[in-house]
């Protein structure tokens, strides 16, 4: 046990010369003697310091020793000071002192034998200094257990965390699992009714005519399949921070044209037109496969919940902003649900009854803009069709998801 | 057998009744659940092929008012369709009411040999 605690002593005389005596007594290292030559200076004194020790003359002018050891006693603070009386052998013992109880008492008669004073207060000195020091073990004891439970803690948070991402994972694999068996349900019922045909014979499923409606239908279920599977791994990938982006000069309105061109058939499928409004040339420094995926996300999700009408896709430059957007006039998105479509795996109400999918389009294509230093924003009334909007500066500079604190 | 179909891929649903027709059944297609319904209580149906997720309630849904109008004429043979497994949590409300789950993509000759089972 250390023991490195300073012990004060409260000495308190109505005679200065008497007072000068007993500290040069009971002085040492690791002592703080303080004087007081009257009961009120004493009293003034226990309020400001914490004393290991009293040694209080009994006779003195005012308020005598034992009427101050009984206001000590009296108030919680002061109550378990040890406390030594000096006094005149045989004249105030029959002074019924009341208090005893509370914390050590003993008496020095004068004239004092130095011996035993030092003797007595080592004692009180060595008995504080020991309580002090437990406490401040105890403390050390009490903080240590503390720290073990804030540790404790910490693992059994860690531990929900964990148990609750192999949760996430567990419902991801069986959403994606759930997911891919749709339109691979198509291509097998597919397969097996052109076995069948064969099988019988029935060669008019084959007539050149029927051909190009068969092949289209597979492509489109063979592109579902594309798409869940590398959504899949994108997200994969944000969830490490791993998604990078490589900028190269790119043409955002030649990008734009291609991206339309290769959704025609789909939008005839929708029975719709997509319609661009582009500058000849939109020149900047972006990740041009990524920035193709976010055309081609914004105008799919048009496509699947624009009931058919038009959809409009505006390019336009200023201020070292390329911006891009996306409007079409289907069913709309409640307000409430405007900041939540860009989070992974949520689907409003309404777009599960109009199309299947992960609910992962848009959170990749949110993560991609900011990877671009960009930002997107959607506003739409429910009924009124979107307008989705992208910001994107013409310069993006080479960083990873973790890098863009996205 | 008559059968009754419902699934909100339409393609699917459309495929189903395709392969079913050429087994020498007849199938009739519905895409959402209140469609199945109104064609249950306005034809007789052997059995009804029911995919758990359509958009207006689920398919458990369905097969409860089936069995509950049984004594009706309801189908006797109740088959869940489905992404998820039988024993995933999706499929967990299907169990007990259906008599067979088949999970997608779905296998046109172990769907004819519970037909067949069933006649």
């Amino acid at each position: 046990m250390s023991i490195d605690v300073e012990s004060k002593l409260l000495i308190v005389d109505d005679l200065p010369e008497n007072l000068l005596a007993l500290e040069a007594l009971i002085r040492g290292p690791g002592r703080a003697v303080y004087r007081a030559t009257s009961a009120e200076q004493a009293l003034a004194l226990l309020l400001d310091h914490e004393f290991a020790l009293a040694i209080l003359d009994v006779q003195m002018p005012g308020m005598n020793g034992f009427e101050l050891a009984e206001l000590m006693r009296g108030t919680e603070r002061t109550r378990h000071i040890p406390i030594i009386f000096v006094s005149a052998a045989g004249r105030e013992l029959n002074y019924a002192f009341r208090g005893y109880e509370s914390g050590a008492v003993d008496f020095l008669h004068k004239p004092l034998d130095p011996h035993a004073v030092t003797s007595k207060v080592n004692v009180f000195v060595d008995l504080h200094r020991h309580r002090k020091a437990l406490g401040q073990e105890m403390e050390k004891l009490a903080a240590a257990h503390h720290m073990q439970e804030e540790l404790v803690e910490q693992l059994r948070h860690t531990q929900r965390e964990l148990e609750h991402a192999v949760r996430m994972r567990d419902d991801f694999m069986s959403m994606v699992s759930h997911e891919l068996r749709t339109p691979l349900n198509t291509l097998y019922l597919e397969t097996q009714l052109r076995q069948l045909n064969l099988s019988k014979g029935r060669l008019e499923s084959f007539a050149p005519d029927r051909l190009p409606a068969l092949i289209a239908r597979d492509q489109r279920q063979i592109r579902n399949m594309v798409r869940l599977i590398d959504d899949m791994l994108d997200v994969t990938r944000m969830r490490r921070d791993a998604l990078s982006i490589q900028p190269q000069p790119v043409d955002l309105a030649a990008l734009a044209r291609a991206v339309v061109e290769g959704l025609r058939q789909q939008a005839e499928a929708a029975g719709s037109v997509i319609a661009l409004e582009a500058p000849g040339e939109l020149r900047g420094v972006w990740d041009e496969f990524r920035i193709e995926q976010v055309l081609t996300n914004l105008l799919t999700n048009a496509l699947r919940y624009g009931r058919g009408k038009p959809v409009e896709m505006m390019l336009s430059q200023a201020a070292g902003i390329a911006h891009i957007t996306v409007r079409d006039q289907g069913i709309g998105i409640a307000p409430e649900d405007h900041e939540r479509i860009f989070e992974q795996f949520e689907r409003t109400d309404d777009s599960r009854k109009h199309a299947s999918g992960l609910g992962l389009g848009l959170y990749i294509t949110r993560k991609i803009v900011h990877l671009h230093n960009g930002r997107i924003d959607v506003e739409s009334t429910p009924g009124h069709g979107a307008l989705f909007k992208v910001e994107l500066p013409l310069q993006a500079e080479a960083k990873t998801a973790m890098e863009a604190g996205a | 057998m008559n059968v009754l179909i419902v699934d909100d891929n339409e393609a699917a649903a459309d495929l189903l009744q395709e392969l079913l027709t050429l087994q020498d059944h007849t199938a009739r297609c519905t895409y959402t659940a209140q469609q199945a319904l109104d064609a249950a209580a306005s034809e007789r149906f052997d059995a009804a092929l029911i995919d758990l997720t359509l958009p207006d309630f689920p398919g458990t849904e369905v097969a409860r008012r089936l069995r509950a109008g049984m004594a009706e004429g309801a189908p006797k043979l109740l088959v869940a369709i489905s992404g998820f497994s039988a024993q995933d949590a999706a499929g967990a409300s299907a169990r007990g009411l259906f008599d067979h789950h088949l999970q997608k993509p779905i296998d046109i000759d172990q769907l004819s040999a519970i037909l067949a089972a069933a006649h």
